[in-house]
């Protein structure tokens, strides 16, 4: 136990050491930090196989806010879920930190920059260890804090400044959301601790609540404002556009913080939180939808960034998204193992990334890159593994992931397979400029500055071994979840706490019913209809699969739709992938469906359904490749010519969507009016001139008047001074 | 035996005497004989009724009284003396110079 609250405590301590005493290191300061964090680990990783024996841990320390019978503890808890997010953090952390002393050597920031790492480990563990969501919300905000420091960690550089303000107050707009939520629970549940509020979901699920005139089930209120939180952290649609201005900050954060740990405390919370999210369909549905179309959103620009951080930015978006709709079909093991993989491959893809724009002096812009495999070959094998892992080859890491929740989102109703096709279109684009960007910087035409070109060299061992070491991660975490042999090690992992005494059944799929009866009768409920938890709705899962499953043509549609966007460019290939898979794809449901009857969660495999749908996911993530290959794997003049056919596209994408403009004419731009205006008249005028020299002003004429009364003759002053005991006792005799 | 209301109200004539001197005489002599008029009329007091109430205090406190008001006006000429060298005058209306 003691040992569980040295994990944050370390990190925590070499920062109040560094961070007070900075002057003195003089760039030394990995000396403690380090060590620390490692140790950090090493506690971590014992932890992880604690828990994995089955002793889990929930200690309180000490209360820590005790206000009337609001008695918030601070206290550790380290289940299944925490103990590898604790490994994930501590591993990330630790190469990161032994890559920083390489990338950032000669840095005037240096120890500042090392003294925040720590301060962020610390709070991002405080956050996963919490057993309370009032200290989630402590390490919630502390993550926020800490992003904030490190991305404007060069602050006399505008656009630091800029982004590391974006990323605070778009967070903010989510935390406030989320605080709102706890609130709500509090109000509820009169309490704010995860397993007495968890244990009491089942009597609150026909409450409702007022919001706006309007009656929300309480649930579904509670879950929809955690999840404005979770929108805010993982960068989910809507609150996304700080994530990739984020990449201002030095490359070791974008790794860490922007892309490993800090932006999936939102999917870290959603399944912290499964059991209130279960209990609300209309949630979960939201849940589902909006990590849907953050992963095709995020995708689709993707594919035109030509900064080498922003495509890796929007892929980590993307992947999110994939992660949360993950969350929202109750899938969230599979969401959690996508988690751990891509934090592993996401970390190693930055690094890279980052080794390569150390390695060219500065130089983000992929255009300009190209041949670096003969100056970094080190790089360009690891980079090679995590974006093999990221397109999800077999065998590397994200191929398992990614194919858990593909086949989970296949196997949740009508809605379900929609998500479906939106994965594995999104899986395409994955592939397509995962490789775009890989084949830009290490093949196809040397566009280097003569001068860059000329001092590129392989990073020193310090970049190269967290590289090598993430290399290897990210081949081999895969494996943790393979679905071959026996049972998913994952689930069987997982499975305490996603399908303990209070999880409940994922909303949807306990009730997969048509999507808009969905709808309707999510938005229609007041009474009785927001506990869908019962067990026979599994049944009804079954029926509602079975039908569409059945209804052949449409499954062989949507095979072939997800081929059609390679479809525009390489015909062949679009119609063999559609000929070898269809048959098959259209074949197994029926048989997936019958399987699935007797267990709503992950029980009913079918491997062969299973297999089929693995294999078309490979061969849409190899076509992709392929495609990237043959455009940008030698000079090509395919890219522009369709970017010139499809003009309207391309520069959509290119400028993501517009979404920053919109959010700068309808926040920013009357904001920044509004507060003019507020300088103008409210400060300006009415506060400097009417309050504080109105009070000025009128001190000084009352006392230009009354002055007069100071004479300086005493005998004036005895005078009154007599003149007023007499009215004063003269008073007090007559009435 | 006379009594007390008499006391009481000799005090009292004194006592406006001493303020009513305080307030209109010009020479700070008479001011300061002034002051010491209203002491005495407390002192009055204070016997007066440490009689009535057979009380020894308010004896004592005369007592008191008679050694500061002594004090008082050995400050009092002290600084009389010194206002006079400085300004060579000892009225009471030609001390202004403490305001505006």
């Amino acid at each position: 136990m003691v040992t569980y609250a040295l994990i944050p405590l370390l990190p925590l301590v070499s920062f109040i050491v560094v961070g007070l005493f900075q002057k003195w290191f003089r760039n030394q300061a990995h000396l403690i930090c380090v060590p620390m964090v490692f140790l950090s680990f090493a506690l971590s990783l014992t932890a992880l196989f604690d828990v994995a024996q089955g002793n889990t841990v929930n200690v309180d320390f000490f209360e820590w806010i005790p206000v009337g019978s609001f008695n918030p503890t601070f206290g550790v808890m380290v289940d299944q879920l925490t103990a590898s997010m604790l490994v994930l953090v501590t591993l990330v952390s630790s190469l990161v930190h032994l890559y920083t002393v390489g990338y950032m050597h000669g840095d005037k920031g240096y120890d500042r920059f090392f003294a925040y790492i720590s301060l962020f480990t610390f709070s991002m563990l405080v956050l996963v260890t919490s057993n309370n969501f009032l200290q989630l919300f402590f390490g919630w905000e502390a993550v926020g804090l800490c992003s904030y420091l490190l991305i404007v960690h060069w602050y006399e550089r505008k656009a630091s400044c800029n982004a590391s303000l974006k990323a605070f107050i778009q967070n903010r707009v989510g935390d406030f959301g989320f605080a709102i939520g706890i609130f709500l629970i509090w109000v509820t549940f009169d309490s704010v601790d995860y397993q007495t509020v968890f244990a009491a979901v089942p009597e609150h699920l026909d409450e409702s609540v007022s919001f706006l005139g309007w009656e929300v089930n309480v649930m579904t209120m509670i879950a929809l404002l955690l999840f404005v939180g979770a929108v805010g952290k993982s960068a989910q649609f809507l609150l996304h556009s700080w994530l990739p201005d984020a990449m201002e900050g030095p490359t070791p954060i974008s790794a860490l913080i922007h892309a490993a740990t800090m932006v999936t405390a939102g999917i870290f919370m959603v399944s912290r939180c499964h059991p209130i999210f279960n209990a609300s369909e209309v949630a979960m549905m939201t849940v589902a939808i909006v990590g849907g179309f953050t992963a095709l959103f995020g995708a689709t620009i993707a594919l035109t960034q030509n900064d080498i951080k922003k495509v890796v930015a929007y892929s980590t978006m993307s992947q999110l998204g994939y992660m949360v709709m993950a969350c929202g079909i109750g899938a969230y093991a599979a969401g959690m193992f996508h988690l751990l993989t891509h934090g592993v491959f996401k970390a190693l893809l930055f690094l890279a990334a980052g080794s390569v724009i150390h390695a060219l002096a500065g130089e983000q812009d992929i255009r300009r890159m190209g041949q670096a495999k003969r100056h970094m070959p080190t790089t360009y094998w690891t980079m090679l593994w995590g974006s093999l892992a990221l397109a999800g080859i077999f065998p590397f890491a994200g191929f398992f992931s990614k194919d858990e929740i593909l086949w989970q989102a296949w196997n949740t109703g009508m809605m379900g397979k929609g998500l479906w096709l939106v994965g594995i279109i999104v899986a395409f684009m994955t592939a397509f400029y995962t490789f775009r960007v890989f084949f830009l910087v290490f093949y196809g035409a040397d566009n280097m500055d003569h001068e860059v070109r000329h001092h590129a060299h392989e990073s020193p061992k310090v970049i190269t071994i967290p590289l090598v070491t993430l290399a290897i991660g990210s081949l081999l975490v895969g494996w943790l979840g393979q679905p071959f042999w026996g049972k998913n090690p994952v689930h069987e992992y997982m499975s305490p706490v996603f399908q303990s005494a209070v999880s409940g059944t994922p909303a949807l799929q306990a009730h997969a019913t048509p999507l808009p009866d969905l709808v309707t009768a999510a938005f229609a409920d007041d009474d009785g209809h927001g506990a869908p938890a019962a067990p026979e709705a599994a049944l009804g899962a079954e029926a509602a699969v079975t039908p569409d499953a059945v209804a052949t043509p449409e499954v062989a549609m949507s095979a072939e739709a997800v081929v059609t966007p390679g479809a525009v460019v390489t015909p062949e290939a679009a119609v063999s992938a559609e000929a070898v898979v269809t048959p098959e794809a259209a074949a197994h449901p029926v048989a997936a469906a019958a399987a699935h009857g007797e267990e709503a969660g992950h029980g009913g495999h079918d491997k062969g359904a299973e297999f089929a749908l693995m294999a078309l996911s490979m061969l849409v993530a190899v076509s992709g490749i392929w495609m990237a290959h043959r455009w940008y794997g030698r000079p090509s003049q395919a890219p522009s010519r369709l970017a010139a056919a499809y003009q309207t596209l391309y520069q959509g994408s290119l400028n993501k969507w517009y979404w920053d403009e919109l959010y700068d004419a309808i926040f920013t731009r009357p904001t920044l009016r509004l507060a003019n205006r507020m300088w103008r008249v409210a400060d300006d005028i009415i506060i400097d001139k009417v309050l504080v020299d109105g009070v000025a002003i009128t001190t000084r004429i009352t006392g230009e008047i009354l002055k007069f009364f100071q004479t300086g003759r005493v005998q004036h002053y005895a005078m009154v001074m007599s003149l007023g005991i007499f009215v004063i006792v003269g008073g007090f005799f007559l009435f | 035996m006379i009594p007390l209301s008499s006391y009481v109200i000799l005090s009292a004539v004194i006592f406006f005497i001493g303020v009513i001197g305080v307030v209109i005489r010009r020479t700070i002599i008479v001011v300061l004989l002034s002051i010491e008029l209203m002491l005495n009329a407390v002192n009055i007091n204070f016997v007066a009724f440490s009689h009535y109430l057979e009380s020894i205090t308010g004896q004592v406190f005369v007592f008191f009284t008679l050694t500061v008001a002594a004090a008082e006006v050995a400050v009092g000429l002290a600084l009389l003396i010194a206002i006079y060298r400085n300004r060579k005058t000892v009225n009471v209306e030609e001390l202004d110079v403490m305001k505006w």
